[in-house]
Protein backbone atom coordinates (compact mmCIF):
# COMPACT_ATOMS: atom_id res chain seq x y z
CA UNK A 1 0.00 0.00 0.00
CA UNK A 2 1.30 3.51 -0.57
CA UNK A 3 2.35 6.09 1.88
CA UNK A 4 0.30 9.03 0.53
CA UNK A 5 -0.91 11.09 3.37
CA UNK A 6 -3.88 11.79 3.62
CA UNK A 7 -4.58 15.51 4.93
CA UNK A 8 -5.12 17.90 2.26
CA UNK A 9 -2.84 19.22 0.07
CA UNK A 10 -1.38 22.68 0.01
CA UNK A 11 -1.68 24.58 -3.33
CA UNK A 12 1.52 27.21 -4.27
CA UNK A 13 -0.77 29.85 -3.54
CA UNK A 14 -0.96 28.55 0.07
CA UNK A 15 -4.85 27.12 -0.35
CA UNK A 16 -5.61 24.08 1.04
CA UNK A 17 -7.39 21.87 -1.79
CA UNK A 18 -10.56 19.99 -0.43
CA UNK A 19 -9.59 16.33 0.16
CA UNK A 20 -10.38 14.14 -2.87
CA UNK A 21 -9.46 10.69 -4.66
CA UNK A 22 -9.28 11.03 -9.18
CA UNK A 23 -11.67 7.62 -10.55
CA UNK A 24 -11.25 7.66 -13.81
CA UNK A 25 -13.77 4.82 -15.55
CA UNK A 26 -13.43 2.40 -18.14
CA UNK A 27 -14.22 1.64 -20.54
CA UNK A 28 -16.34 5.26 -20.40
CA UNK A 29 -13.45 7.07 -19.46
CA UNK A 30 -15.35 9.42 -17.33
CA UNK A 31 -13.40 10.76 -14.52
CA UNK A 32 -14.97 12.36 -11.54
CA UNK A 33 -13.05 13.70 -7.98
CA UNK A 34 -14.86 11.85 -4.92
CA UNK A 35 -14.27 12.58 -0.92
CA UNK A 36 -13.25 8.17 -0.49
CA UNK A 37 -11.23 7.17 2.04
CA UNK A 38 -11.25 3.67 1.07
CA UNK A 39 -11.98 0.72 -2.19
CA UNK A 40 -15.35 -0.65 -1.01
CA UNK A 41 -16.57 3.40 -0.26
CA UNK A 42 -15.57 4.36 -3.54
CA UNK A 43 -17.69 1.23 -4.56
CA UNK A 44 -20.80 2.19 -2.99
CA UNK A 45 -20.00 5.51 -4.08
CA UNK A 46 -20.40 4.70 -7.55
CA UNK A 47 -22.85 1.82 -6.23
CA UNK A 48 -20.42 -1.19 -7.73
CA UNK A 49 -20.44 -4.38 -7.18
CA UNK A 50 -16.93 -5.20 -5.74
CA UNK A 51 -16.34 -8.62 -7.86
CA UNK A 52 -17.57 -6.19 -10.90
CA UNK A 53 -14.61 -4.40 -11.74
CA UNK A 54 -10.54 -4.01 -11.39
CA UNK A 55 -9.45 -0.88 -9.38
CA UNK A 56 -6.20 -0.32 -10.24
CA UNK A 57 -3.76 2.54 -8.59
CA UNK A 58 0.04 3.00 -9.67
CA UNK A 59 -0.39 0.17 -12.53
CA UNK A 60 -1.26 -2.18 -8.98
CA UNK A 61 -4.69 -3.94 -8.34
CA UNK A 62 -6.31 -3.01 -4.55
CA UNK A 63 -8.68 -5.35 -2.76
CA UNK A 64 -12.09 -3.59 -1.44
CA UNK A 65 -10.52 -3.02 1.86
CA UNK A 66 -7.60 -0.76 0.97
CA UNK A 67 -7.27 2.47 2.41
CA UNK A 68 -7.40 5.54 -0.33
CA UNK A 69 -5.59 8.90 0.15
CA UNK A 70 -5.74 12.50 -1.21
CA UNK A 71 -4.54 12.44 -4.54
CA UNK A 72 -4.73 9.01 -5.60
CA UNK A 73 -5.34 9.16 -9.14
CA UNK A 74 -7.82 5.36 -9.19
CA UNK A 75 -9.38 3.72 -12.15
CA UNK A 76 -12.13 1.59 -12.03
CA UNK A 77 -11.95 -0.63 -14.87
CA UNK A 78 -15.56 -3.18 -15.81
CA UNK A 79 -14.91 -6.41 -16.54
CA UNK A 80 -18.25 -7.56 -17.93
CA UNK A 81 -17.99 -7.94 -21.52
CA UNK A 82 -20.76 -7.01 -23.36
CA UNK A 83 -22.70 -9.91 -25.61
CA UNK B 1 -6.30 -8.48 3.58
CA UNK B 2 -3.66 -11.36 3.71
CA UNK B 3 -3.21 -13.98 1.12
CA UNK B 4 -4.72 -17.22 2.28
CA UNK B 5 -1.59 -19.24 1.05
CA UNK B 6 1.32 -16.57 2.12
CA UNK B 7 0.01 -14.60 3.99
CA UNK B 8 1.45 -11.48 1.94
CA UNK B 9 -0.87 -8.58 1.19
CA UNK B 10 -3.59 -9.93 -0.80
CA UNK B 11 -4.09 -7.96 -4.40
CA UNK B 12 -7.34 -10.00 -5.43
CA UNK B 13 -9.94 -10.75 -3.45
CA UNK B 14 -12.47 -14.04 -3.61
CA UNK B 15 -15.49 -13.65 -2.41
CA UNK B 16 -17.15 -16.75 -4.15
CA UNK B 17 -14.42 -18.65 -2.30
CA UNK B 18 -14.39 -16.18 0.72
CA UNK B 19 -10.74 -15.79 0.21
CA UNK B 20 -8.23 -13.74 -1.36
CA UNK B 21 -4.77 -13.87 -3.02
CA UNK B 22 -1.09 -12.62 -3.61
CA UNK B 23 -0.17 -12.06 -7.42
CA UNK B 24 2.08 -15.47 -7.08
CA UNK B 25 -0.39 -17.79 -5.53
CA UNK B 26 -3.58 -16.13 -7.46
CA UNK B 27 -1.73 -17.46 -10.15
CA UNK B 28 -1.71 -20.64 -8.81
CA UNK B 29 -5.09 -20.59 -8.04
CA UNK B 30 -6.25 -19.76 -11.57
CA UNK B 31 -4.27 -22.09 -13.28
CA UNK B 32 -5.16 -25.02 -10.88
CA UNK B 33 -8.99 -24.05 -11.68
CA UNK B 34 -7.98 -24.49 -15.18
CA UNK B 35 -6.21 -28.25 -14.90
CA UNK B 36 -9.02 -29.22 -12.72
CA UNK B 37 -11.95 -28.13 -15.84
CA UNK B 38 -9.92 -30.01 -18.01
CA UNK B 39 -9.47 -33.17 -16.57
CA UNK B 40 -13.04 -33.72 -14.62
CA UNK B 41 -14.23 -32.51 -17.85
CA UNK B 42 -11.76 -34.80 -20.56
CA UNK B 43 -11.77 -31.89 -22.35
CA UNK B 44 -8.32 -32.57 -24.56
CA UNK B 45 -5.39 -33.77 -23.66
CA UNK B 46 -1.26 -32.78 -24.53
CA UNK B 47 -2.13 -35.01 -28.12
CA UNK B 48 -5.24 -32.54 -29.31
CA UNK B 49 -4.11 -29.80 -31.90
CA UNK B 50 -6.32 -27.23 -30.15
CA UNK B 51 -7.61 -24.37 -32.44
CA UNK B 52 -8.56 -21.05 -30.10
CA UNK B 53 -10.86 -18.15 -31.39
CA UNK B 54 -9.48 -14.83 -30.04
CA UNK B 55 -11.99 -11.68 -30.03
CA UNK B 56 -9.01 -9.39 -28.05
CA UNK B 57 -10.76 -9.60 -24.97
CA UNK B 58 -9.41 -10.78 -21.72
CA UNK B 59 -10.80 -14.13 -22.02
CA UNK B 60 -9.57 -15.54 -25.48
CA UNK B 61 -6.37 -14.34 -24.47
CA UNK B 62 -6.43 -15.78 -20.87
CA UNK B 63 -6.99 -18.83 -22.59
CA UNK B 64 -4.78 -19.70 -24.94
CA UNK B 65 -1.82 -18.20 -22.59
CA UNK B 66 -2.94 -20.11 -19.87
CA UNK B 67 -3.09 -23.38 -22.17
CA UNK B 68 0.32 -22.53 -23.69
CA UNK B 69 2.20 -22.52 -20.22
CA UNK B 70 0.33 -25.73 -19.64
CA UNK B 71 2.10 -27.25 -22.60
CA UNK B 72 -0.94 -27.67 -24.64
CA UNK B 73 -0.63 -27.20 -28.78
CA UNK B 74 -2.27 -24.18 -29.26
CA UNK B 75 -3.38 -22.00 -32.62
CA UNK B 76 -5.13 -18.71 -32.36
CA UNK B 77 -7.95 -17.98 -34.88
CA UNK B 78 -9.25 -14.44 -35.23
CA UNK B 79 -12.42 -13.42 -37.28
CA UNK B 80 -11.51 -9.78 -38.09
CA UNK B 81 -15.48 -8.48 -38.38
CA UNK B 82 -15.13 -5.31 -40.02
CA UNK B 83 -16.44 -3.07 -37.71
CA UNK B 84 -15.42 0.41 -37.88
CA UNK B 85 -13.38 1.91 -34.64
CA UNK B 86 -13.25 -1.56 -33.23
CA UNK B 87 -12.66 -4.47 -35.25
CA UNK B 88 -8.74 -2.68 -36.11
CA UNK B 89 -7.76 -2.41 -32.40
CA UNK B 90 -9.44 -5.88 -31.35
CA UNK B 91 -7.23 -7.31 -34.86
CA UNK B 92 -4.08 -5.27 -33.32
CA UNK B 93 -3.92 -6.36 -30.03
CA UNK B 94 -4.43 -10.09 -30.87
CA UNK B 95 -1.46 -9.75 -33.59
CA UNK B 96 0.53 -8.48 -30.97
CA UNK B 97 0.13 -10.73 -28.36
CA UNK B 98 0.50 -13.83 -30.42
CA UNK B 99 3.79 -12.61 -31.55
CA UNK B 100 5.10 -11.67 -28.11
CA UNK B 101 3.99 -14.92 -27.05
CA UNK B 102 5.30 -16.89 -30.10
CA UNK B 103 1.92 -18.12 -30.82
CA UNK B 104 0.16 -19.07 -34.49
CA UNK B 105 -2.07 -17.21 -35.25
CA UNK B 106 -4.89 -17.57 -38.65
CA UNK B 107 -6.53 -14.62 -39.14
CA UNK B 108 -9.83 -14.46 -41.14
CA UNK B 109 -11.52 -11.64 -42.30
CA UNK B 110 -14.51 -11.57 -42.92
CA UNK B 111 -14.60 -8.66 -46.05
CA UNK B 112 -12.87 -10.96 -48.02
CA UNK B 113 -16.20 -13.77 -47.41
CA UNK B 114 -18.63 -10.82 -48.52
CA UNK B 115 -20.05 -10.67 -44.66
CA UNK B 116 -18.55 -7.70 -43.47
CA UNK B 117 -20.75 -7.11 -40.32
CA UNK B 118 -21.72 -3.62 -40.85
CA UNK B 119 -23.08 -4.86 -44.05
CA UNK B 120 -25.01 -7.18 -42.58
CA UNK B 121 -26.18 -5.14 -39.97
CA UNK B 122 -27.53 -3.13 -43.12
CA UNK B 123 -29.31 -5.99 -44.66
CA UNK B 124 -30.75 -7.70 -41.83
CA UNK B 125 -33.90 -6.51 -40.51
CA UNK B 126 -33.35 -8.37 -36.72
CA UNK B 127 -30.57 -7.92 -34.22
CA UNK B 128 -26.64 -8.32 -35.39
CA UNK B 129 -25.74 -9.93 -32.67
CA UNK B 130 -27.01 -13.52 -32.90
CA UNK B 131 -26.28 -13.25 -37.08
CA UNK B 132 -22.60 -11.95 -36.16
CA UNK B 133 -22.28 -14.75 -33.54
CA UNK B 134 -23.78 -17.22 -36.19
CA UNK B 135 -20.89 -16.35 -38.75
CA UNK B 136 -17.83 -16.21 -36.01
CA UNK B 137 -19.47 -19.93 -34.93
CA UNK B 138 -19.76 -21.03 -38.76
CA UNK B 139 -15.88 -19.84 -39.29
CA UNK B 140 -14.25 -21.28 -35.96
CA UNK B 141 -15.91 -24.60 -36.72
CA UNK B 142 -14.94 -24.27 -40.74
CA UNK B 143 -11.40 -23.52 -39.94
CA UNK B 144 -11.10 -25.78 -37.45
CA UNK B 145 -11.84 -28.99 -40.01
CA UNK B 146 -10.52 -27.52 -42.82
CA UNK B 147 -7.42 -27.39 -41.07
CA UNK B 148 -7.50 -30.09 -38.99
CA UNK B 149 -7.49 -29.19 -35.65
CA UNK B 150 -8.95 -31.85 -32.56
CA UNK B 151 -10.67 -29.04 -30.51
CA UNK B 152 -11.91 -25.84 -30.89
CA UNK B 153 -11.79 -23.51 -28.10
CA UNK B 154 -12.95 -20.25 -26.76
CA UNK B 155 -12.61 -18.31 -23.99
CA UNK B 156 -16.05 -18.53 -22.06
CA UNK B 157 -16.03 -18.09 -18.27
CA UNK B 158 -18.87 -18.98 -15.79
CA UNK B 159 -20.04 -15.92 -16.01
CA UNK B 160 -20.44 -16.58 -19.83
CA UNK B 161 -22.34 -20.02 -19.18
CA UNK B 162 -24.31 -19.03 -16.23
CA UNK B 163 -25.95 -16.08 -18.77
CA UNK B 164 -26.33 -18.71 -21.70
CA UNK B 165 -27.65 -21.36 -19.47
CA UNK B 166 -30.17 -18.72 -17.68
CA UNK B 167 -31.62 -17.36 -21.23
CA UNK B 168 -32.10 -20.85 -22.20
CA UNK B 169 -34.11 -21.93 -19.43
CA UNK B 170 -36.31 -19.21 -19.18
CA UNK B 171 -37.32 -20.45 -22.99
CA UNK B 172 -36.61 -23.63 -21.95
CA UNK B 173 -34.91 -24.11 -24.93
CA UNK B 174 -34.54 -28.16 -25.01
CA UNK B 175 -32.19 -27.85 -27.98
CA UNK B 176 -29.80 -25.65 -26.16
CA UNK B 177 -30.06 -27.40 -22.95
CA UNK B 178 -29.11 -30.22 -24.25
CA UNK B 179 -25.66 -29.35 -25.58
CA UNK B 180 -24.57 -26.66 -23.45
CA UNK B 181 -21.98 -27.33 -21.17
CA UNK B 182 -17.42 -27.28 -21.50
CA UNK B 183 -17.49 -29.88 -23.71
CA UNK B 184 -19.67 -30.99 -26.95
CA UNK B 185 -18.12 -34.02 -29.52
CA UNK B 186 -16.80 -33.47 -32.91
CA UNK B 187 -19.97 -34.71 -34.58
CA UNK B 188 -21.74 -34.81 -38.16
CA UNK B 189 -19.85 -31.94 -39.61
CA UNK B 190 -19.09 -29.81 -36.19
CA UNK B 191 -15.44 -30.11 -34.51
CA UNK B 192 -15.33 -30.81 -30.93
CA UNK B 193 -15.56 -27.51 -29.01
CA UNK B 194 -14.30 -26.81 -25.55
CA UNK B 195 -14.65 -24.04 -22.68
CA UNK B 196 -11.37 -24.46 -20.49
CA UNK B 197 -12.10 -21.39 -18.56
CA UNK B 198 -16.05 -22.33 -17.04
CA UNK B 199 -14.87 -22.69 -13.99
CA UNK B 200 -13.68 -19.05 -13.72
CA UNK B 201 -15.82 -15.85 -13.23
CA UNK B 202 -15.32 -13.15 -15.71
CA UNK B 203 -13.66 -10.84 -12.66
CA UNK B 204 -11.15 -13.75 -11.98
CA UNK B 205 -10.16 -14.14 -15.37
CA UNK B 206 -10.17 -10.30 -15.55
CA UNK B 207 -7.70 -9.85 -12.57
CA UNK B 208 -5.56 -12.94 -13.66
CA UNK B 209 -5.10 -10.85 -17.20
CA UNK B 210 -4.44 -8.23 -15.72
CA UNK B 211 -1.45 -9.39 -13.02
CA UNK B 212 -0.02 -11.69 -16.03
CA UNK B 213 0.44 -8.03 -18.04
CA UNK B 214 -2.21 -9.29 -20.97
CA UNK B 215 -3.19 -6.01 -22.93
CA UNK B 216 -6.28 -6.62 -23.88
CA UNK B 217 -8.78 -5.09 -25.73
CA UNK B 218 -11.58 -3.92 -23.62
CA UNK B 219 -13.59 -1.58 -25.24
CA UNK B 220 -17.28 -3.09 -25.81
CA UNK B 221 -18.59 -4.12 -29.37
CA UNK B 222 -20.06 -0.44 -30.99
CA UNK B 223 -23.05 -2.71 -31.91
CA UNK B 224 -23.47 -4.99 -28.89
CA UNK B 225 -25.48 -1.79 -26.68
CA UNK B 226 -28.27 -3.53 -25.07
CA UNK B 227 -27.50 -7.32 -25.50
CA UNK B 228 -29.78 -9.73 -23.11
CA UNK B 229 -26.40 -11.52 -21.67
CA UNK B 230 -24.93 -8.24 -20.67
CA UNK B 231 -28.66 -7.71 -18.72
CA UNK B 232 -28.59 -11.58 -17.21
CA UNK B 233 -24.76 -10.88 -15.83
CA UNK B 234 -25.98 -8.11 -13.99
CA UNK B 235 -29.03 -10.18 -12.26
CA UNK B 236 -26.15 -12.79 -11.90
CA UNK B 237 -24.09 -10.56 -10.17
CA UNK B 238 -26.75 -9.25 -7.69
CA UNK B 239 -27.50 -12.84 -6.71
CA UNK B 240 -23.87 -14.02 -6.06
CA UNK B 241 -23.18 -10.72 -4.12
CA UNK B 242 -25.82 -11.97 -1.89
CA UNK B 243 -25.21 -15.78 -2.21
CA UNK B 244 -21.08 -16.06 -2.91
CA UNK B 245 -20.60 -19.72 -4.94
CA UNK B 246 -23.95 -19.87 -6.46
CA UNK B 247 -23.11 -19.23 -9.99
CA UNK B 248 -20.89 -22.09 -9.57
CA UNK B 249 -22.63 -24.47 -7.63
CA UNK B 250 -25.96 -24.07 -10.32
CA UNK B 251 -23.45 -24.69 -13.18
CA UNK B 252 -21.97 -27.79 -12.40
CA UNK B 253 -25.43 -28.80 -10.70
CA UNK B 254 -26.68 -28.61 -14.01
CA UNK B 255 -24.02 -30.98 -15.44
CA UNK B 256 -24.48 -33.12 -13.21
CA UNK B 257 -27.99 -33.17 -12.54
CA UNK B 258 -30.06 -31.01 -15.32
CA UNK B 259 -28.83 -31.83 -18.74
CA UNK B 260 -29.26 -35.41 -19.20
CA UNK B 261 -33.02 -35.60 -19.26
CA UNK B 262 -32.48 -32.39 -21.96
CA UNK B 263 -29.91 -34.81 -24.16
CA UNK B 264 -32.75 -37.86 -23.91
CA UNK B 265 -35.73 -35.44 -24.85
CA UNK B 266 -33.77 -33.84 -27.71
CA UNK B 267 -32.62 -37.17 -29.24
CA UNK B 268 -36.49 -37.86 -29.32
CA UNK B 269 -38.11 -34.26 -30.93
CA UNK B 270 -34.80 -32.84 -31.96
CA UNK B 271 -34.61 -31.33 -35.68
CA UNK B 272 -32.47 -33.48 -38.00
CA UNK B 273 -29.22 -31.83 -38.93
CA UNK B 274 -28.19 -32.51 -43.35
CA UNK B 275 -25.14 -30.82 -45.00
CA UNK B 276 -26.13 -27.30 -46.57
CA UNK B 277 -26.69 -27.50 -49.99
CA UNK B 278 -24.15 -25.17 -50.92
CA UNK B 279 -21.36 -25.01 -48.11
CA UNK B 280 -21.71 -28.54 -46.73
CA UNK B 281 -22.01 -26.63 -43.24
CA UNK B 282 -24.93 -28.96 -40.76
CA UNK B 283 -28.35 -27.50 -41.06
CA UNK B 284 -31.78 -27.94 -40.32
CA UNK B 285 -32.57 -26.34 -43.23
CA UNK B 286 -31.42 -26.61 -47.21
CA UNK B 287 -29.33 -23.90 -47.01
CA UNK B 288 -27.67 -22.85 -43.77
CA UNK B 289 -27.65 -19.13 -42.03
CA UNK B 290 -24.49 -17.88 -43.28
CA UNK B 291 -25.20 -19.01 -46.46
CA UNK B 292 -28.28 -17.04 -46.79
CA UNK B 293 -26.80 -14.40 -44.84
CA UNK B 294 -24.45 -13.91 -47.40
CA UNK B 295 -26.51 -14.05 -50.37
CA UNK B 296 -28.72 -11.09 -48.62
CA UNK B 297 -25.37 -9.13 -48.67
CA UNK B 298 -24.72 -9.98 -51.89
CA UNK B 299 -28.15 -8.94 -52.98
CA UNK B 300 -27.49 -5.53 -51.29
CA UNK B 301 -23.97 -5.42 -53.26
CA UNK B 302 -25.77 -5.73 -56.39
CA UNK B 303 -28.28 -3.17 -55.77
CA UNK B 304 -25.57 -0.49 -54.83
Amino acid sequence: MSEHHAAPAEEPSGERRPYGVTVTLQPSNKTEVLPVRSVLQLLNKLQIRPTTVLVIRDGGLLTPDQRLNHGDEIIVRTVVSSG
Amino acid sequence: MKCKRCKAPAVVALPSHNTGFCADCFDIFFTRQVERGIHSEKLFTKEDRILIALSGGKDSLACILVLKRLGYDVTGLHIDLSIPNSSEQARATVEAFCQEHGIALIVKEMAQEGLAIPKVKARLNRPICSACGKIKRYFFNKVALDEGFTALATGHNLDDEIARLFSNVLRWDVGYLSDQGPMLEADNGFARKVKPLFRLSEYETANWSFLQGIPYHYAPCPYSKGASFTSYKKLWADLEDGMPGRKLAFYLGFLERGKVPFQKQEELTGDSLAPCTSCGYPTSAEVCGVCRIKDAVAELDAQD
